[in-house]
């Protein structure tokens, strides 16, 4: 590992759990970015609603293009953006996803931000964000080992 | 490096950013060459945007590539979206008190105009099973989502959610 430090990738859902048909895609995010959702969404009713956002992302097919999310692509990857209900009046949440196909479809969250306006994100957070997703792509963060019985439910149509 | 002023001895500000600078630049000293280079950038930004977030998120780029973030995953798990099981339950009352309410208006508007959860979704560019997932409180509509139920209905999204 590079400069000595661990790193983790976590699993924040299965592709093919939830209700029928399952979702499409299965979600795995970098330990930083529970840092960072943990600090820009401090309260417990934001953290659900935000991911009650990412399971309804992970059942799209094609979660580059939602009819109930609002998704832009940013150069190399996408964001999701939401804002009020349960967000509060102040708060534009950002959501940075990408994704890999192999060894298994996973949408990889690379990062959140709470936005203090409605504009275009910050460059500094783009190269950010980009650093994360070319240090992933490198091998620097390790891809959870994905059970078959999880891997198989949507491809073969079965049960879990 | 130090200039004399009245009597005091005061560091000179340019020597002053130019050993931060130096320090900082040993941070880094050993990462790689694309590393360094926008650390490098992250920090003139950060010196030099007029705008505070901006400049918050580059120190936080700045800290990123520095300690490239220690292993969290003791917390990690508290994240995990769960097994299925999960989206049939709201834990946090306000959330939960938020759906309610939104939920409980959409009913009402769409009964108002006699319309069944298909016409809604029709109308709104939805589909049925997400307007049912709404009503029977197993999502939190976002606000793309209310925004077309709310011009569907010929309400504002204010007329929906109350925080908006």
């Amino acid at each position: 590992m590079e400069n000595g430090q661990r790193k983790s990738v976590d699993v924040a859902l299965w592709r093919g759990s939830g209700p029928e048909p399952g979702y499409a895609w299965t979600v795995i995010y970098l330990s930083s970015v529970w840092y960072e959702y943990q600090k820009n969404f401090p309260e417990a009713g934001q953290q659900e609603y935000i991911r009650m956002q990412v399971r309804d992302l992970a059942r799209h097919p094609d979660p580059t293009h939602s009819l109930t999310l609002s998704i832009d692509r940013v150069g190399s990857f996408w964001e999701l953006r939401d804002k009020g209900g349960p967000l509060g009046t102040k708060t534009n949440m950002r959501m940075y996803f990408d994704f890999i196909t192999v060894p298994h479809p996973c949408i990889r969250v690379l990062g959140f931000d709470d936005k203090k306006n409605d504009g275009q994100i910050y460059g500094v957070v783009k190269d950010r964000i980009d650093r994360r997703q070319q240090k992933w792509d490198e091998g620097v963060y390790p891809i959870p080992e994905f059970p078959k019985r999880r891997q198989t439910r949507l491809t073969e149509g079965g049960g879990p | 490096m130090a200039t004399e002023q009245c009597g005091v001895v005061a560091e000179n500000p340019r020597a002053k950013l130019e050993k931060f600078w130096e320090e900082m630049c040993a941070l880094v000293a050993k990462h790689p060459p694309q590393d360094r280079l926008l650390f490098q950038k992250m920090f003139v930004t950060a010196f030099t945007t007029g705008d505070k977030e901006e400049r918050r998120e580059a120190v936080a780029t700045m800290v990123e590539i520095v300690y490239d973030h220690a292993d969290t995953r003791a917390f990690v798990q508290q994240w995990a979206l769960g097994p299925a099981g999960d989206e049939t339950e709201v834990h946090d009352p306000k959330l939960k008190q938020w759906m309610t309410h939104v939920a409980r208006v959409i009913k009402k508007l769409r009964n108002d105009k006699e319309w069944s959860q298909d016409d809604l979704a029709n109308e709104a560019g939805l589909t049925q099973s997400h307007i049912s997932r709404i009503e029977n409180l197993y999502h939190a509509p976002s606000h793309k989502t209310l925004k077309k139920i709310a011009k569907a209905l010929g309400v504002s999204v204010g007329d929906i959610d109350p925080v908006d």
